[in-house]
């Protein structure tokens, strides 16, 4: 009995051509914003100022401008909400003066787009000390004797930019930080070994200065729907023309995360003001809908995670899945390299995006070693499958359990990580290892591991993508075209490429024979 | 390199030819059964009359036990194996000396037989949930094979398509392999001249070799005992199963000739490298038949 094939390829073909006529047309009928793909954020961000008392006033703030990383829309129509604008040096000034007469109300509405950026530092930029090129301030004195010290012996044999760069950055970044917003000047920094935000960034700058480099800082507010009245501080590098951010408080070194707004240049105040009232601001945040371009889709997951408040890392997990499962087909299918089961990869690469990659490869060699050690005693003693699987499985969730208690004492790992899910994934892992221990033996069994493992880092680039997963959460209709593929791939009757290696010995031969 | 790429291609079969066009059309999922459960599978070949080794009995409850041992141990040498065991684990051979039992040349209990047996029921062989041993009758290998190797019981292992003989194998013990015949446990792979019954080179794995490792003693060009009642038993076994794709495994008994151990739905590939001829055209040209 033949079965015809065309019935599954007419299928397979609809499945996958179906998703991108429909991603076309949403494409079309959508005023894009930004592309899809790019990990970036939209928010609405209000000032709201109120002055209490009487009297004349006069109050400034920056308004964030456009460049290849934001885009800000100011709302609101009469030039008393936009203020009276000029600009100053780089930075664009709002200014409300008037006379008050009890009580003042100052909104001031825009809405931004902001986008995640990485630089790389090419390794040929040299990095040769010099003078400064600024004048020192009160608040960063590079010219200080201290901060010259620490300076001179971080820059000692350096003669790369980006080595020399990163070491400043480390520097920084081991000093404790402290959540406040308070005035702390670099040197102060220095003293203390402990600083806010703008205290960590201002030594940054002074360390950079005092070594020649081009260095100034950053301002602005990190997003995030909530109403703050904390502002944000970080340090700007000029490489090769370009101002490059560096965060040493929160650890972001050439990167800028998508959620952070740069609304000012240089090291200013987000609002001065003159008069006598009494002074109350808060900037009320909130995360609005980007990229999901929801005109005509069937359905908006992006609009289901807010209102169903689903969790993110749920839904991520969801959605890799069936892409992830693909990936290990095709690397068995097409490749010929096993792995434990179909699903189980994607669930150790998704358990590993929740441990971080090195930690996950060392908690599962660590389950396998250990499952191995086991076995053997309890084969040697006949020990029936199921109640072997719950030993070894007790003796994982032990092991786990120490292990997060040793991380926790060392203080490598996060604490509230969610390691619930790995720690179920990996005594999975720990059964099939063990089954597969039993039926073809140990040098089996840990080849078996080591191409699980190489198949596992593969699922692992694509599930801890995040602009794979920003494309699956606006387009989810692809998961269709994932479908169709795999029907494709289960009717491929081709050599696998580890067949080829199999068998290519052998035709040498049966040349020579004939 | 390109055209070596293009022979490989064209003359052997791979895992996902194999799966799609060989064994999904032609091996009924239903049917599995009959191959993975060796109590069906004797079933069907002694309702037809194919010689298989004779059953002493079949222990499906740990309660039987007792009483079944008591009818099987008035034989001198048995055979305890697993109706549903993988890669030949948990098969125990048993010879018996006045009321003492020996196996592997070492004196057993019978309670350590019971227990095997127990184990067996329970499926620890199996990864199943239970099981049934079944035991049978001791095979002595031709005396051909004994005089190539002595150890362990070596079958040949014959494709067949639609009921063709389509490529034949025959696996050796070595040392290495511990009395198993498996290919992937260190055994050897000896292509079959499939009009003559004359052995090729003996393949290990690795490379081609025209003696046995362990004896030293020549293979290429000796011809097989019965050859050609294997070749028949295999073709006739295959009529009698609606599984159209099989790898049948018999041995050849020193008094009683060729003999069916088992079958199998997901024959390996491996003994297209003990041949050094791909399946790919032999099939194709049946496909064509067909």
């Amino acid at each position: 009995m033949k079965h015809s094939s065309t019935p599954l390829k007419l299928t397979a073909l609809g499945l996958i051509l179906l998703p991108l006529v429909s991603i076309g047309l949403r494409y079309h009928y959508n005023d894009m914003e930004s592309n899809p793909w790019e990990d970036s954020s939209r928010y609405k961000v209000s000032y709201r100022f109120t002055l209490h008392g009487e009297g004349p006033y006069t109050v400034q703030s920056f308004i964030p401008g456009n460049d290849q990383r934001q885009q800000i829309q100011l709302l609101g129509d009469t030039s008393f909400q936009k203020g009276n604008s000029y600009f100053s040096e780089d930075n664009h000034v709002s200014e409300w003066m008037g006379n008050s007469n009890g009580e003042q109300d100052i909104l001031l509405q825009f809405e931004s787009i902001t986008k995640s950026v990485k630089y790389i530092i090419g390794d040929e930029i040299a990095f040769i000390p010099g003078p400064s090129l600024q004048e020192p301030t009160d608040l960063i004195q590079h010219e200080a004797v201290e901060i010259k010290t620490v300076a001179d012996s971080l820059a000692r044999g350096e003669t790369r930019y980006d080595q020399t760069l990163e070491k400043v950055f480390k520097y920084v970044h081991s000093i404790p930080g402290k959540r406040t917003s308070e005035l702390t000047s670099a040197l102060k920094t220095l003293r203390e070994r402990e600083a806010s935000c703008n205290g960590k960034s201002r030594l940054f700058v002074a360390i950079c200065r005092s070594m020649g480099m081009n260095a100034r800082m950053a301002g602005g507010l990190i997003l995030e729907s909530t109403t703050k009245r904390t502002s944000h501080a970080w340090a700007e590098v000029k490489v090769a023309q370009q101002w490059v951010p560096m965060d040493a408080y929160n650890g972001h070194f050439a990167s800028i995360p998508s959620n952070y707004l740069k609304i000012y240049n240089g090291d200013h105040f987000l609002i001065t003001r003159k008069g006598k009232q009494h002074f109350d601001y808060q900037y009320d945040i909130e995360q609005l809908e980007i990229n999901a371009l929801s005109n005509m889709a069937l359905f908006n997951i992006k609009s289901l995670v807010s209102k169903a408040g689903i969790p993110f890392n749920l839904l991520r997990a969801l959605l890799m899945l069936p892409l992830g499962a693909l990936l290990v087909a095709l690397f068995k299918n097409i490749i010929g390299l096993k792995s434990f089961g179909v699903f189980l990869p994607v669930l150790i690469a998704i358990a590993f995006t929740e441990t971080g990659f090195l930690q996950g490869v060392a908690f599962f060699s660590l389950v396998v070693g250990l499952v191995s050690l086991l076995s053997h005693p309890l084969n040697q003693w006949g020990v029936q499958h199921t109640p072997k699987i719950v030993v070894m499985l007790t003796a994982v969730v032990i092991a786990s359990l120490v292990s997060v208690q040793l991380m926790h004492l060392l203080g490598v790992a996060n604490t509230n990580l969610s390691l619930f899910f790995p720690i179920i994934v990996l005594t999975l892992t720990a059964e099939k290892f063990a089954q597969k221990t039993d039926e073809e033996g140990f040098k089996e069994a840990f080849v078996l591991y080591g191409q699980t493992l190489l198949v596992t880092s593969f699922c692992y680039l694509v599930v801890a993508s995040n602009s794979i997963f920003q494309l699956m959460i606006t387009f989810p209709e692809v998961l269709l075209s994932i479908a169709g593929v795999s029907l494709l791939l289960g009717k491929w009757i081709g050599l696998r490429v580890l067949e080829y290696r199999r068998f290519k010995f052998n035709s040498q031969n049966s040349l020579s024979h004939v | 390199m390109f055209k070596k790429i293009k022979q490989i291609k064209n003359e052997f079969l791979g895992i996902n030819q194999r799966n799609v066009e060989c064994i999904y059309p032609n091996n009924p999922k239903k049917h599995y059964r009959l191959a993975d459960n060796k109590v069906l599978t004797k079933k069907v070949l002694s309702t037809h009359g194919i010689q298989t080794p004779e059953t002493y009995g079949i222990i499906e409850h740990i309660g039987q036990i007792d009483h079944i041992w008591e009818q099987v141990s008035v034989h001198e040498k048995l055979v305890i194996k697993p109706a549903m065991g993988r890669g030949g684990s948990g098969i125990m051979i048993l010879s018996r000396k006045g009321t003492d039992w020996f196996n592997a040349g070492s004196p057993i209990n019978t309670d350590n037989i019971f227990s095997h047996i127990a184990n067996i029921v329970f499926g620890l062989y199996s990864f199943a949930d239970e099981d049934c041993a079944i035991i049978e009758r001791c095979i002595i290998p031709h005396h051909f094979f004994s005089e190539l190797y002595p150890a362990g019981v070596p079958d040949i292992r014959v494709i067949t398509f639609h009921s063709e003989a389509v490529m034949a194998m025959l696996r050796m013990p070595t040392k290495q392999s511990n009395g198993k015949a498996n290919l992937h446990q260190g055994g050897l792979g000896i292509g079959v001249n499939m009009e003559s019954g004359s052995l090729l080179e003996a393949y290990d794995g690795k490379t081609y070799r025209s003696t046995h490792p362990d004896s030293g003693i020549q293979i290429v060009d000796k011809i097989l005992p019965s050859w050609k009642e294997i070749k028949e038993l295999a073709v006739r076994t295959s009529r009698h199963f609606p599984l159209k794709y099989l790898g049948i495994d018999i041995v050849v008994d020193n008094d009683l000739g060729p003999e069916v151990i088992e079958i199998n739905i997901r024959p390996g590939l491996g003994i297209q490298l003990a041949n050094k001829q791909g399946l790919k055209s032999l099939l194709k040209l049946k496909n064509i038949a067909a």
